[in-house]
């Protein structure tokens, strides 16, 4: 399924709701437009990715390579949703250590919902 | 019934997906779950993301994947790299890393893979397997 992505502001957080499949092909696109957004000022993402249908390595190196530059400015990355097949990948490749996977986008922007961003 | 599918495909991002949706739907046509097809799409996917980044001395690779009422064992192969050949000690990337974990996925998800050099070509086989018996 086509890759596409919109966001919104909820508060203090920015909410990027990807669709589709994320690999090789189209994790450019979202590296690019995460940098953008974080450039734009949004300081706490949160990534749903409830229409993802296919998540590969690459887009895990995007959200890694985005996590270090919010931190490096005190930010935040939060991801949430997804099937469980997408969820699935985080596990294996134990990356819920670094960023926390809610459930739902309003488990990630509750304020006890926010994972602590520790080195 | 056995069913091979073979596709040579240019060394692009766009390949990735054309190569899974490819295989995803015979396997589906064969009645495949869900589950099991969604574990070979991401290895194979995987698999070519790997040659796609790292074997630039490929314009093209080639995805083979042989299907009966038990398996599907799939080989990608490239026509060489520039740099080190596929180099993976079975562990994970480090946490903090943005690449390195498409091997890590294809072991966790498919079996018996194995990564080897071609015989008296340049170039490397990503192989792997998964039991359709769910």
């Amino acid at each position: 399924m086509e890759f596409s992505a919109g966001h919104r502001r909820y508060g203090e957080h920015t909410i990027v709701a990807l669709t589709g499949d994320i690999d090789v092909h189209s994790s450019q696109r979202l590296r690019e437009l995460l940098i953008e957004l974080v450039g734009a000022g949004s300081r706490r993402l949160v990534v749903d990715l409830d229409q993802v249908t296919f998540l590969d390595s690459t887009g895990l190196g995007v959200f890694v390579g985005i996590f270090h530059r919010l931190r490096a400015g005190n930010g935040t990355l939060a991801i949430a949703g997804g099937a469980p097949r997408v969820r699935e990948v985080f596990h294996v490749t134990q990356l819920t250590r670094i960023f926390p996977l809610h459930e739902t986008v309003e488990d990630a922007v509750r304020p006890a919902g926010e994972g602590v961003l520790e080195p | 019934m056995k069913v091979v599918l073979e596709m040579t495909l240019p060394r692009d991002a766009g390949s990735a997906p054309l190569a899974r949706h490819t295989l995803d739907a015979s396997l589906r046509g064969l009645g495949v779950t869900f589950d099991i097809r969604a574990d070979i799409a991401l290895a194979l996917g995987e698999a070519c993301a790997n040659v796609i980044q790292h074997a630039r001395a490929s314009r093209e690779y080639e995805v083979r994947a042989h299907v009966d009422d038990r398996r599907c064992v799939i080989d990608v192969i490239d026509g060489g790299r520039d740099t080190d050949p596929v180099a993976w000690d079975g562990t994970g990337a480090p946490l903090n890393a943005e690449h390195g974990r498409g091997l890590q996925l294809i072991q966790a998800f498919t079996e018996e893979l194995h990564i080897k050099d071609r015989a008296h070509k340049n170039g490397a086989i990503v192989h792997f397997e998964k039991s359709l018996a769910g």
